[in-house]
């Protein structure tokens, strides 16, 4: 018999699989609506007991999901990494559907927001199974659920330029996983494993030997380049910002907080779980994430500056933020992977907050999206206009916001590493990039327009969308919150990154 | 952009982008919806050339580029294959304990003869679980797309639909009829016989799901779906599909959760139970994608 607290991690899995399932047929929204935020809160506190047993033991265990052990059935493993990012990654969603529930029952159809559910809870599901998974081809199957439920959320609105956002959304996903299978069947044909307990050795073997080269790099290649293309690495990121951008709030907001960091989860467990960290740097797959990693943190907000519609400004923001991850697993370092994993933490609950409060803020002004008509829309609902400047300066990197403290972890990882005026410099010039199309943002949503120019916008603007939105203002508070606690607070959740790390490779 | 830029000093236009004043640029590759042009009216005619000269420099490179990187993929999988253990070789790396494993004991661990089965059902029934997330997810983003509502259906769509149905209701195909009337019942019993049989000779979950889904197809294309209601309707369609996934996820639950604690199996005949909610998943999945894109409604 194994301690009850190890079953924790396999049953919220299948809770949000089980209530994806029983939401199809649920013909009322707003019961889905309670069903999936109270679901989530649940596998968020079941999380946290996971969190707590083991980072209290030091442990990371082995969950056989059935009655086989390693290498024979599946598996699923469980450290303090996974159950963070497991316990943040359910809270974070809860709150991105609390923070966007206005505009997402305006903007799906009541019929459809049952399905509309079902693809959040099973893509929650497919997120922690990305996160929990021991085995690559059971990452692949979550892979593929969390991407049609992913193209889902962006189909929900049902407009023009969303269908085609969705299209190309797909097909790009669809290469990514594609490459990522094939991948996989090479790395199956010359290890004989799919385990990663198993896989590992049998890699470290062949690269001792050196049997196998090039079809070895090459399905590191492959794995590495599909989970870039799904998670929106720099030069295959052309299909983020209408994906994005044109979805329904909590769309945006789950798909650009979560969906593209599952992905990542993913590659960060293979790297350090499968290939471990020596190999990816003498294949030089490190340096050409870094490169990717750096390129995306300039060009991104380049990009960014151009963009004058708030939400696809947001999106090209989390291409750069994306690089800034991929530059922390490009040192090759522990260091660099515990920056990354705290970034991905920042991001995840930044990303949301700006595009919940983007919403918000668009839906007080007619629901126009240009910064243009929103001016002035902050002193509409003061909560949206507090919670925009709280993440864009947390993602400028203001001291006591969380985003300071991951660019302080990622440049101090860069310090050992014989590439830090590269990542330094770049490191400040992203840096200031974000400043230079955040602080035009937020000077646009505090400053008073002209009246007869106000007056323009109210006209388009229904009494409804200007009442108190309180199940935004939880969420704006709650998501606030969180990113103070990671700019205040975080030296205890860098120490779990730390463990969670160490004992990922055991 | 719609002021022309180059007449305006360099400071209004950075006046005018830290006010963020401009428009937002339309980025999108075919426009459905466009806005009429504000300021300044091209003509048409500059429009099409316009157009026309973007449309054939993207044609003429497109083909270029794609072949490029086709090459090159093509160029390094290849590299990767030829230096792969040959195919079917007794000791390639491939073969190993867990092949091995599955052969010897699978009969005796699992109770399944069928060693497929065994492997897809218990081994990594995990797996084969998410599989039937995906197929369900795929029905239901289906539905969220096709499935008729009053933003993709109009009064004249839906009345074009009714006229097709009556014209087919008058003149039914006779053979279609006669053919689906002797075929269905065959079909029907051959896909429970390869559902109940899936552990013990080819066959199972999925094989048995798409014939029942094909009869299922059959049936409704040639009696109509007048008569396809009286035998599944939407919501008998969408309890049949929710409670296969419903009864498998349960069902698979209690085993991983026994498996895992080591507890004595009570779930020995739950590889059959397991095929027929796989069958009803599966069947609906066939049978919901026939509907959807035909008539977008049950």
């Amino acid at each position: 018999m194994r301690p009850f607290v190890e079953n924790l991690p396999f049953l919220c899995i299948f809770l949000a699989i089980l209530t994806g399932i029983v939401s199809a047929v649920i013909p009322r929204g707003r019961v889905c609506y309670w069903m999936t935020v109270t679901v989530a809160g649940i596998i968020a506190v079941l999380s946290a007991v996971v969190l707590q047993y083991t980072y209290g033991g030091n442990l990371s265990f082995t969950y056989s999901m059935g009655r086989f052990a390693a290498p024979y059935g599946n598996a699923i493993q469980c450290g303090p990494l996974q159950a963070l990012l497991a316990m943040v990654f359910s809270v974070v969603l809860a709150l991105a559907l609390a923070g966007g529930k206005r505009d997402l029952f305006h903007d799906v159809l009541p019929g459809k927001l049952r399905l509309y559910f079902t693809m959040v809870n099973l893509l929650e599901a497919s997120l922690l199974a990305l996160v929990y998974t021991n085995d690559v081809f059971t990452g692949y199957v979550f892979i593929e659920i969390s991407t049609i439920a992913a193209c889902a959320l962006v189909m929900a609105k049902d407009n023009g330029p969303n269908l085609i956002a969705t299209i190309r959304y797909l097909f790009m996903s669809l290469l990514g996983s594609g490459l990522f299978l094939i991948g996989l069947t090479l790395l199956n044909s010359i290890t004989g494993y799919l385990l990663m307990p198993s896989l590992a050795q049998a890699v470290a073997e062949l690269a001792e030997s050196g049997d196998y080269r090039i079809p070895l790099t090459v399905a590191v290649g492959l794995i590495i380049g599909g989970l870039g293309i799904k998670s929106a690495m720099f030069p295959f990121h052309l299909w983020l910002p209408d994906a994005h951008g044109g979805a329904t709030t909590a769309s945006s907001a789950m798909l650009s907080g979560l969906v593209l960091k599952g992905y990542i989860v993913l590659m960060i467990t293979m790297m350090m779980r499968v290939f471990s960290m020596e190999l990816m740097g003498e294949l030089g797959v490190t340096n050409v994430i870094l490169a990717f990693g750096l390129l995306g943190m300039i060009l991104g907000s380049l990009e960014a500056m151009r963009e004058y519609h708030v939400k696809r400004m947001l999106a090209y923001s989390s291409v750069a933020q994306i690089g800034y991850i991929f530059m922390g697993l490009g040192l090759g370092t522990t260091a660099g992977v515990v920056a990354s994993c705290f970034h991905i933490l920042v991001h995840a609950c930044c990303k949301p907050l700006l595009f919940c409060c983007a919403g918000r803020l668009s839906a007080v002004s007619g629901h126009h999206k240009s910064l243009k008509n929103l001016r002035g829309s902050a002193y509409r609902d003061v909560s949206a206009g507090l919670g925009f400047t709280v993440g864009a300066l947390s993602m400028i990197g203001i001291p006591l916001f969380g985003g300071f403290v991951s660019k302080l972890y990622l440049a101090n990882a860069a310090l050992p590493t014989n590439r830090t005026v590269l990542a330094l410099v770049t490191l400040a010039l992203s840096t200031v990039l974000n400043a230079l199309y955040y602080v035009p943002a937020l000077l646009a949503i505090w400053v008073r327009p002209p009246a007869e120019a106000e007056q323009h916008v109210l006209e388009d603007t229904r009494p409804e969308d200007l009442a108190f939105d309180r199940s935004f203002t939880t969420a704006a508070i709650a998501l606030m919150a969180g990113i103070f606690v990671l700019g205040i607070f975080y030296h205890p959740i860098t120490d779990v990154l730390e463990a969670g790390i160490a004992l990922m490779g055991t | 952009m719609n002021k022309t830029p180059s007449k305006q000093s360099w400071w209004l236009r950075l006046v005018e982008w830290v006010d963020g004043d401009r428009e937002p640029k339309d980025q999108t590759l075919f426009v459905m919806e466009q806005r009429p042009p504000r300021h300044v009216q091209r003509s048409d005619a500059e429009f099409a050339t316009q157009d026309k000269h973007r449309l054939h420099r993207f044609r003429r490179w497109y083909p270029v580029c794609a072949v490029l990187i086709c090459l090159a993929l093509m160029g390094i999988l290849m590299a990767a294959v030829l230096t792969m253990p040959t195919f079917g070789e007794a000791d390639n790396p491939i073969n190993n304990e867990v092949a091995e494993h599955y052969l010897e004991y699978g009969l005796e661990e699992t109770g399944s003869a069928n060693v497929v089965t065994a492997m897809i059902l218990s081994y990594r029934g995990f797996d084969t679980l998410g599989e039937s997330c995906v197929l369900f997810l795929a029905v239901a983003a289906v539905m969220m797309l096709l499935l008729r509502d009053e933003k993709n259906t109009d009064e004249h769509d839906q009345q074009k639909q009714e006229r097709e149905d009556g014209i087919l209701a008058a003149h039914p195909d006779l053979i279609l009829r006669r053919a689906a009337w002797v075929l269905v019942p065959f079909v029907f019993l051959f896909a429970l016989y390869v559902l109940l049989n899936g552990e013990v000779s080819p066959g199972g979950g999925f094989s048995g799901g798409t014939i029942l889904g094909a009869g299922l197809i059959l049936y409704s294309a040639a009696y109509g779906p007048k008569q396809m209601r009286v035998l599944m309707d939407a919501r008998r369609y969408a309890a049949v599909r929710t409670f296969g996934l419903v009864l498998y996820v349960l069902l698979y639950g209690i085993y991983i959760f026994l498996g895992a604690n080591q507890m004595p199996n009570y779930l020995t005949g739950m590889t059959l139970l397991i095929d027929l909610a796989v069958g009803l998943v599966v069947a609906c999945t066939v049978y919901g994608f026939y509907v959807l894109f035909s008539r977008g409604e049950f």
